[in-house]
Order: C-alpha cells, then structure tokens, then sequence
C-alpha cells in the first residue's frame, strides 16, 4: 500500500507540475480555438467567436504595401488604401460609407512596408451586411477617376502634415541610409508628391489586379457571431474571386550593418533636438531573437521603468526617449531616440550609447528584466481586450509569417533569459550603427527677455 | 477509504493550483513587504445592487445579451464605489474619477489638476526610491483631465487587481504633498508641455464662446503657474476639491466587490469631505464676439462654428447627440456629404459635442483652401439651416441612431471604457443606471424632436475663421 502510494504521488506531482506550469502562462494568452479555412482560390479565412460583447470586428489583410513598390510607385499601396471605400458598380463612395454607419459601423484602413489593412467594427447583429459590404469593396472597388482626383488631395495633404513631423522625418532618413537606394524598405510609404500626382486610374487598376488577390489576402472575424451563417457568407462572396495577374512576393539580399557609425544631420525649425540610433535587427524569421529584441526593446525603452527613462529622462538628461522597433518581414531597425535641448545632440548620443554598453555588459537587474517581460506581457493582453485588437493582432502576423505565431508568443516571451538579452545586445547592438542629429532651432527670445538682454549688453 | 483518499486529493490539487498560480506572477508583496492594517470597516450606507441588462436594445443575440451587475456601495464620507463584476473577463479596470474641472480651477490655478494627477500617478506607479512597481505587475496607470473631472485608471490582471487598488486608495487617501513630490511631478508637467501640442482654435473658440464661464480654459496647464505653485497652495487645493463626496470609484472586470470594497473603506474612509456647494457659473447666452478672425501661418483656412448644445443631464442631449450625427458625426454625415462628396471644397470635415455637465456646444468645422472659405461657410450654414427647417426622415433617423448606438457599444467594450462611462454617470448625478438608459433615449427621439431641439439651440453661431489672409480676401 504505502509503495503504491508512492508512486501514485510521483505522478500526480508530475500532474501538478504539468498543470501548474500551463497556469503560470494563462493569464493574457489568447485562445487558440480560432478557425481557419483556406478557399480554392488561395484565400484564408480565420474566424475567431468571442462573445463577450454584441460587438464583430471584419478585417481584411492584403499582403501588399511598401514592400512591393519601387522608386515610381512608391506610394501607389497607400493611395489605393484610400480609394478602397469609394464605391463600387452597386454603391457610389457616398453610399457606401453611409451604409456601412447606418449598420452602426466605424471603418478605417492601415498601409505599412508589409501589408494593407481594412476594417470594419460594428454591432454584431449587422455583422453579416457588413461583410458583404467589406467583401464588394475588395473584389469590385470601381476607382474611378473623380475618386482618384479627390483622394489625391486629401493624400498630398497628409504627405504635407508628415514634412512637419520630426519622428517622421527621422525614420525616413535612417531608412534610407540603412536600406540603401534599391530596397524598397528605404521609400516612404505614403510616396512623394511627384509619385502621388502621376497615378492614374490604369496604375491603380493594374496594382489592384496584380496585388489584390485571393493568395496575398487573410479575412479575420472576431467577434460574437456565428461561424456557420458567417461561414457559408464567405464562401459564397469569394467563391469566384480571381485576379487575372501574379506576383511573386519579392526577396532582397539581407543588409549589413555598416562597420562604425554613419551618421547625417538634419535642420528642423523646431525647438527641441532629436537624436536616433539605429541599429540592423532581426525579422520576425529570426526566432528565437524576434522574441528576444521585443524583450529588449521593453527593457531598454519603453516603459516608465525602462532604463532609459530611469536614467535619462527622469534625470532631466532627456525631454523623452526610448525605444522603437516593428516586426517586419524584412530585418527592422532597432532604434534607440531621445528628444531634448537644442545644442544637446552630441550628449544626447552619448548617453544613449552608454545606455547600449551598459545593456551588452548585462549592467541591469533581474528586476529589469521581470519589469520588461510583465509590462509587455500586459500591454500585449490589454491590446487585445477587443475584437479589433485580437484582428489586428492575428492579421499582422498572419500578413508577415505565420497565423500561429500568435499562438506561442507570449510563451516564448515568458522563456527569455537575461543571458539571452546579454547575447542578442552584443549581436545587434555592439556594431556599428546608424545616427541621425535633428537640430532644432531655439525658439526666439521674447520682448521682455530681449530688452533685458540688451540692457546687459 | 477510496473516497477519503479522492477528496484529499482534490483538496490537495486546489491548494497546489492556487498557491502556485499567486505565485507565478510577480506580486508587489515580494517586492515590498506592506504591512496590511486593515481597521475596523466602516461600511457605510448598505450595498445596493442592480442588474443592468446594457444589450438589450441593441438586439443582440442571446449569447453576448449578458446582464451586468452593479453594485454601490457609499462610504460615510460620501465616496461611491461601483463595482461591475465581469468574471469571465481576464483584466480589471479601475477608475478613479473625482469631480474637480476647469470650474474648480481658478484663472490662477490653470494647471494644478495636471500636477495634482501626476502627483498622484508617482505615488502609485513608484516606490519610496522612484522606482517603478507598477509595470512589474502587468499594469497600466493612465491619468487624465477634462473640463468637468479628473480621471485616474488602472488596467491589471486579476491576480493583482486588490494590490493596486490598494494603491491608488493609499495614493489618494493622503491630502499633504511633500515638497519632493511636487518638484518632480512638476518637472514630468513641464517636459510633457514642450511636446504636447495645444489646439490652439478650439482654445480661441472656446474664450469666445464662452466668454466668462469657467468652460472658456482648456484644462492645458499654464507654464508660469505650474513653475510657481507652492506644495501648500496645493495641498489645500486638493483637500478643498478631491474631496470624497465628489469622488467615485469604479471597478469592472473579475475582481470581488466585496473584497475590494473592504480595502477601499479601509483606506479612504478616513478621507474629510467637503461640505460646500459646488458652485455653478450660469451660462451667459449673449456671447460679445460672435465673429473672429485670424491669420494663419499654413496655405490653408479654417471655419470653426459653433453653436450653444445642451448638457449631458438635459432632456434634450439624445436629440442633439441624432443632431451632431446627422450634421458632422462620420463620413455620411450632412456636412461631409455636402462640402467634401458633393463640392470637393474640403480637406476635412467634421463636428465635436462634447458630453459636458454645465452647458456644452456643438463645434462644426471644416479645413479647406483660403479661396473656398466663403462658399464654405455659406454651405455649413445652409446645410443647418435646411436641418432647422426640414429636420430628418425617418429613415435618415433610424441610420443616425444606428451610428450614435455603435458609438456607443464601442466605447463600452472595454472593462475600462465601462468603468469610466459608470463613473461618468454616477458622478454627474443621474446615477450610475443612466448610463444604459442612453439607447432607449436615443430610441423615443422624433423627427419632431429633432426639429424643436435644432430650433431651439442652433441660433446665433460663433465663427472663427484663420486663413493666410486673416478678414481682408477677396472672396465672401
């Protein structure tokens, strides 16, 4: 008796362990019982039930963006994001829009260097008419020529607003110079306005058929709603949904950090100073150390327990600071910024650095890391509190790698050492880098200060 | 002896399963070592508790159709506690919502909410060293201002949800700011000044509008106030106005009522409220400068009218909330449709209504080229005018409320979107349960309704209009 029951208990504590270590993990990580079909026509479908609320997010990924353009059509990915809810041969622009937020919906579009997004979000019990809704526009958006001549004024004007906008103007510059003139990962993605001003409505057609496909695209449900009305809507709207043309999706040799430092610096009429450093990283191919670099990211800079907010910014040695870095198909620039006075950037860099050696010499505590991985965690899981988010979430993955990275980030995340920060520090961040200066401008003295400087003088 | 030998061995498996669950997540405990000096509880008023179904009216199947319990609890001193227990959901959200605004801060104090807020925001999120403790656990700590209160949320994880709301009521439960506090608080302010960019024509409208009521400042603090604010003026500021009794906290999401609310009367209930009235500005409808003019430094203009709207209590708000969706609200709407789908005149279109509880106002504007502004103008308020005369068909009315009604669900989908608009309502007076009574008010809006309400405030505009050439063009 006392021998069977001793091994009984070695199993049941191999139980224990086994599900004890699933209940550390629990909190925050998606469900996974989300649904996936692939159509004949190569398009897939993920629909994910979740009735917490009588809300549905309709999403729509298009693996087209910065990526496929060149030094012509850069901007094109962008500018037809723009003409995708402006009607179709059954509904004008007008129509459209007004139909979609007579079914109480919010609609909105994203392009990025990867890919395009469209979504709809709307009261459940519309989810159906929304879908078709979402579902005409992708397979028959007319483009018309009017549409083209009146989005081609609000593009150039958000092209107006970015030359304004010194983060903007900073990652532009370090793309160029990392990327290099023949990646297109080096071109802005809203173009310029030469490339905006030339698009007709034969490019937006041609891109539209070579790109808009069946293969390149991922339609993501989330919400509360049925599978099998939602199910058999789909099926039945793309069953005949081909484009004539193909292409295949492009592959660029990889880049090189470059040996030192290659640094540029830029005026800008603003009052305040801003410095990058920019440093070659992984793609989201790269695993373990996309998992790693998040990790990174987190402890470095994001965050008020970051340490460059710790260090700099709450010692009064940076306006604001931290850290920037998207997984992207292509390898991402891991890039580390501070904002401060005008006069400062040489120090700003500095300090920056020290931050980079500090990391790669594992001068951080335990603490640190537990802070980076907890607050990453919760801003993963708070992102996707609602169906949009858990969209966004499975599209951008799906569009870049795979649907089912989702499935164990977190987990991956959680896995991360301190010797694996350690490593993947000396790997990407103990190079050479990319720099920019954005020099500002001080702002003029006021009346009152400039009579008192003359005074004195 | 077989059943024995199972129940012990359920019993054990629970044990394990929670122990190690508390203990997977890194919990401030094992950080800090708190004492936890729970006195004597003073509940207060008894508990009450209402089912609120929020979905009905939406039509939505029955599975998401779920009722939301609420429960208040009001402490002696007055504060509100609402809990909203979700325990399918795997977040907490609190909010803290203190009703201290513009109107509480005079011309000479434009600022001190912002300090008090990140005072306060210090508190919770650092430890005695400024070092954080609140991203450890997987939270999020925001804070904002409005005209009418102030706002502290926090997003957790259930594990730690009775740890941070220990905080935020220790946070709030001491009046005295140190002198250490306020020197940083007031260096984070100042920093987030320099890059916070300021509308600056909403600021100018809203002086305009609203001339000598408190709702003419923006919450955005003020430099040289902020610089000179002492931590007395500022301890006396905030024991006059974040006072209990104008205070509610709310909580959404798995978190027990019952437990949190022992904490919360625990801390807070030492908290003195404050028996003055709060005084209310009485609004001066005859506003002096109906028109402004301004140069702008961009190639574009801008026309902002704006037009006296009712408050967030009055019986008129859901027909002015189907007024601002038919005239500005989305890419359907009437100002769209007419000045950007039909005559091209616009870069970008729009309306704003702000939910206020002194009198609000509905904002129209459009961005468009210096040469358009006259026709521009002359549209909008054509576009007003045929609503003032013609009011809205049935169908177009149904599809407005159809919009303001997905607004609305949306806003709420979030344990902290449910907290604040809780929150809102419970502070503004109405009750906590006036906040679901929105789509049925929204549904009894008439075509007849819409024209009495349009009549009845959209009168006598306030226009500003900036373009390079500020009044003097040749086009009117």
């Amino acid at each position: 008796m006392r021998y069977q029951i001793v091994i009984c208990g070695r199993w049941l504590s191999v139980f224990f362990l086994c599900l004890l270590w699933g209940a550390t993990l629990a909190w925050g990580a998606p469900r996974a019982d989300y649904y996936t079909e692939v159509l004949p026509n190569g398009m897939r479908l993920v629909l994910y039930e979740n009735p917490r609320a009588p809300l549905c997010s309709l999403n729509i990924f298009c693996k087209v963006g910065g990526f496929e353009e060149n030094i012509e059509t850069m901007g094109i990915s962008h500018f037809f994001e723009h003409l995708f809810f402006r009607g179709t041969p059954s509904l004008t622009g007008h129509q459209f829009k007004r139909a979609i937020e007579a079914l109480g919906g919010q609609t909105n579009a994203m392009t990025s260097r990867d890919f395009t997004h469209y979504f709809i979000n709307l009261p459940s019990r519309h989810a159906l008419e929304g879908m078709e809704l979402l579902a005409d526009a992708l397979k028959n958006a007319e483009l018309d020529q009017e549409g083209i001549d009146q989005e081609r004024n609000a593009v150039l004007e958000e092209y107006r607003m970015g030359l304004e906008s010194p983060p903007r103007i900073v990652n532009q510059l370090v793309s160029e110079m990392a990327y290099g003139e023949h990646h297109p990962y080096s071109l802005p993605i809203i173009g310029t306005e030469s490339t905006i001003r030339s698009f007709n409505r034969a490019d937006f057609l041609k891109f539209r058929d070579t790109f808009i496909s069946p293969e390149r695209t991922t339609v993501i449900v989330v919400g509360d709603f049925r599978r099998e009305p939602m199910l058999a809507l789909l099926r039945r709207e793309f069953a005949n949904f081909t484009r004539p043309q193909r292409r295949i999706i492009s592959n660029y040799a990889p880049i090189k950090p470059p040996a030192g430092e290659v640094q540029q610096v830029q005026s800008s009429r603003l009052p305040l100073s801003m410095v990058m450093l920019a440093f070659v990283g992984p793609s989201v191919h790269d695993k373990p150390e996309i998992y790693q670099v998040d990790v990174l990211s987190f402890l470095v800079g994001l965050g008020r327990g970051s340490l460059i907010n710790r260090q700099l910014v709450n010692k009064g040695r940076l306006q604001e600071g931290g850290v920037q870095f998207a997984t992207q198909r292509f390898p991402g620039l891991i890039g580390l910024y501070g904002v401060g006075q005008v006069g400062q950037e040489e120090r700003i860099k500095k300090d920056l650095l020290s931050i980079v050696r500090q990391v790669c010499e594992g001068r951080f505590s335990d603490r640190d890391l537990r802070r980076a991985k907890a607050f990453l965690r919760s801003n993963h899981t708070f992102a996707t509190e609602t169906n949009a988010g858990l969209a966004d979430n499975l599209g951008y993955y799906a569009s870049i790698d795979d649907l089912h990275f989702v499935d164990t980030y977190l987990e991956r995340i959680e896995a991360v050492s301190r010797e694996d920060i350690i490593e993947v520090a000396k790997r990407y961040l103990a190079g050479g880098y990319y720099c920019v200066l954005l020099k500002g401008t001080p702002p003029a003295p006021k009346a009152g200060e400039r009579a008192e400087r003359e005074a004195k003088s | 002896m077989r059943g024995l030998w199972l129940r012990l061995f359920l019993g054990l498996l629970l044990c394990l399963v929670s122990s190690w669950s508390l203990a997977a997540q890194p919990t401030l405990k094992s950080l800090e070592a708190e004492p936890i000096d729970i006195k004597p509880p003073n509940w207060g008023r008894p508990a009450q508790t209402f089912t609120i179904d929020n979905y009905t009216l939406s039509g939505a199947p029955a599975l998401s159709a779920k009722a939301a319990a609420v429960t208040k609890r009001v402490l002696e001193n007055g504060l509100v506690y609402l809990s909203a227990e979700e325990p399918t959901q795997e977040l907490v959200s609190f909010d803290y919502l203190v009703r201290c605004g513009v109107g509480q801060e005079g011309s000479n104090q434009q600022g001190y909410n912002a300090l008090i807020l990140q005072i306060l925001n210090n508190r919770i999120s650092n430890d005695s060293h400024n070092d954080d403790v609140v991203e450890i656990t997987g939270s999020l700590v925001d804070v904002g201002t409005s005209p009418d209160f102030c706002r502290i949320n926090i997003n957790t994880a259930p594990i730690n949800s009775l740890l941070m709301l220990r905080r935020l009521c220790q946070a709030v439960a001491r009046p005295q700011f140190s002198a250490a506090e306020v020197e940083l608080a007031r260096r984070q302010v100042l920093n987030a000044l320099t890059s916070a960019s300021n509308d600056q024509l909403y600021s100018i409208f809203l002086s305009c509008f609203y001339r000598l009521h408190p709702y003419k400042r923006t919450p955005h603090p003020v430099e040289v106030i902020i610089k000179r604010v002492t931590p007395q003026e500022l301890s006396a500021y905030y024991q006059r106005n974040f006072a209990p009794n104008r205070s509610v906290l709310t909580s959404a999401g798995k978190i027990s009522g019952r437990e949190a609310f022992k904490i919360v009367s625990a801390t807070c209930a030492g908290l003195v409220p404050n028996k003055e009235q709060v005084l209310e500005v009485q609004w001066e409808p005859q506003a002096v400068e109906r028109e402004v003019y301004l140069y702008s430094s961009s190639e574009l203009a801008w026309v902002l009218l704006g037009y006296q709207a009712p408050s967030l209590q009055s019986s008129d708000f859901a027909a002015m909330r189907v007024i601002y969706g038919a005239l500005g609200a989305g890419l359907s709407s009437r100002l769209w449709t007419e000045l950007r789908e039909n005559r091209g005149l616009a870069y970008e279109v729009g309306a704003r209504y702000p939910e206020l509880l002194g009198p609000s106002h509905l904002l129209c504007h459009v961005v468009t080229k210096p040469t358009s502004v006259g026709v521009a103008r002359r549209r909008m308020l054509a576009e007003i005018d045929r609503l003032k005369r013609e009011g809205m068909t049935p169908l177009e009315l149904q599809e407005v409320r159809e919009k303001l009604l997905g607004t609305y669900l949306l806003e709420r989908e979030t344990m902290s979107g449910k907290a604040l608009h809780l929150g809102m309502a419970e502070l503004s007076g109405a009750g906590y349960e006036a906040d679901a009574r929105f789509p049925a008010e929204l549904a009894r809006v008439t075509p007849q309704d819409v024209v009495r309400v349009a009549n009845k405030y959209l009168i006598e505009p306030t226009l500003i209009i900036a373009r390079p050439g500020g009044r003097f063009y040749f086009d009117w």
